[in-house]
């Protein structure tokens, strides 16, 4: 099995085909896709198929801010995400649920992952299992209804979005656990992280691993605005890109102990389009396109992290140096 | 998400409607009006409620899109209840026309357009002429 990754909050795929040329515009049907933040909103899609492809070129590029949120403090968040939750209810629809089902029948996994703040931990929800429960009459919506709130509370970035509460029970007790965005903990979902540890001698059960990132891993200067909204965004924003490049690191080291092909395609530095705040679609279309392009390429994946920018030398660039003076 | 909420640029809005001049805002949101033609032109109470507004940028670089929250009450239009960084006034007609203003750090913006029962549409105008486009109602409750 060859696994398939994709970056940050974006879905990351394991997959046991071979790969389909990629100037052909193809891709392979992964057997395991999994999703976290934004990324959970774009993997049912990519988990279900080239037929939904045009519905996922449009939530990434003709969704704006609007669609995603309303402006207005509460209790909890800076902003109200009722726009995110119609959209998500416009989008996975019983058809769409279906699709997942029977792929998940057909053993392909789709896995999507929030936080629980109550607990402080990850939750990898099994989202193929919950679609197939969609067929169950006796359950009424109750499946779809909790499918499209773990979406919802994938990407419930916490302080900016309201957390979103999920009725369980455990013992013959009923509680609502509170989720958050499932980057909280981990920007993209490889293996538990137990299994990743520098001391697991777990075996990854795969062969490559594909991870495409998604987000910004070049710092840019710029000047935070004095208000609690703008720090706390900057501030999340150097977490996210932070801790993404540590995961990155530490799902390598695991493909090396592993013996597995590690493969990550990234947002080239020179991108540098334009962006009008938070979800721009001339800005998104923009990066859907750079991302298409590279997809396309002879060589869409290096085979090891990307470089720190302004980082000390590596010992082989300083013999380098050192030669040429 | 970088930069969210704090580079929302102050936006007003004002909505024209048949014989009422959108350069009248105040005088439009305290009496009735009586435009140029037979039909009186006055504040309605038949859009009350709590309506979410979309404003979106087509020409400028002013923020491409976002939304805000509005109450009109009694014909006349506020900013829902919460903490916000701005400030919405306006008017609502028995025309369907409405005014509204949305300002923020000193900044603002000028519309036109509609309501129905529903939803509403139309178009808006910075104030320093940088920006413009369009912006979309819809009823909440």
């Amino acid at each position: 099995m060859r696994t398939h990754g994709l970056r940050g909050r974006t879905p990351r795929r394991w997959r046991k085909t071979t790969i389909p040329d990629p100037a052909a515009g193809k891709r392979p049907e992964y057997s395991v896709v999994t999703g976290v933040s934004t990324g959970a909103l774009i993997a049912p899609f990519a988990f279900a198929g080239p037929r939904y492809d045009d519905a996922l070129r449009d939530a990434f590029t003709k969704v704006t801010a609007a669609d995603i949120y309303e402006a207005g403090r509460s209790g909890e968040s800076f902003v109200d995400s009722w726009p995110l939750k119609d959209l998500i209810a416009k989008q996975i629809t019983p058809d769409v649920l279906a699709d997942i089902a029977a792929a998940h029948n057909s053993g392909r996994r789709l896995f999507v992952v929030t936080t629980n703040i109550d607990a402080g931990r990850p939750v990898v929800w099994n989202m193929g299992a919950i679609a197939a429960h969609a067929s169950d009459k006796a359950l009424g919506d109750a499946p779809l209804k909790l499918f499209r709130n773990v979406l919802l509370a994938s990407s419930a970035i916490p302080g900016g979005f309201p957390p979103v509460l999920i009725d369980v029970e455990a013992n013959g007790k009923k509680f609502q656990e509170m989720h958050v965005d499932g980057g909280t903990l981990d920007q993209f979902f490889v293996a538990p992280a137990s299994a990743l540890a520098a001391t697991s001698d777990y075996k990854i059960p795969a062969t490559q691993i594909y991870a495409v990132i998604n987000t910004g891993l070049q710092p840019e200067f710029q000047v935070v605005d004095r208000n609690s909204a703008s720090i706390l965004t900057a501030t999340v924003s150097a977490a996210v890109e932070n801790d993404t490049r540590l995961m990155i690191d530490r799902v390598y080291i695991a493909a090396k102990r592993n013996e597995v092909g590690f493969n990550v395609a990234t947002i080239p530095p020179d991108f540098k389009a334009p962006s009008r705040g938070p979800f721009d679609p001339i800005y998104m279309g923009a990066l859907y396109q750079v991302g298409e392009n590279l997809g396309k390429s002879a060589t869409p994946f290096a085979n090891q992290p990307p470089a720190y920018p302004g980082g000390p030398m590596l010992k082989s660039q300083e013999s380098e140096k050192a030669g040429a003076q | 998400m970088k930069k969210l909420g704090g580079t929302i640029a102050a936006i007003v809005l004002a909505v024209s409607f048949a014989g009422v001049s959108s350069t009248q805002p105040a005088a439009a949101q305290t009496a009735a009006v009586v435009a140029p033609a037979k039909q009186r032109i006055t504040l309605t109470r038949a859009f009350d409620g709590v309506w979410s507004v979309s404003i979106s940028t087509v020409n400028g670089s002013c923020p491409a899109s976002l939304r805000y929250p509005a109450i009109i009450s009694n014909g006349l239009v506020t900013r829902a209840d919460g903490e916000f960084g701005y400030d919405i006034s306006g008017a609502v007609y028995n025309t369907g026309g409405i005014i509204v203003t949305v300002s923020q750090n000193g900044q603002s913006a000028t519309g036109r357009g509609r309501l129905n029962r529903t939803t509403g549409a139309g178009t808006w105008l910075a104030s320093t002429g940088q920006c413009s486009g369009t912006w979309a109602a819809q009823r909440r409750s």
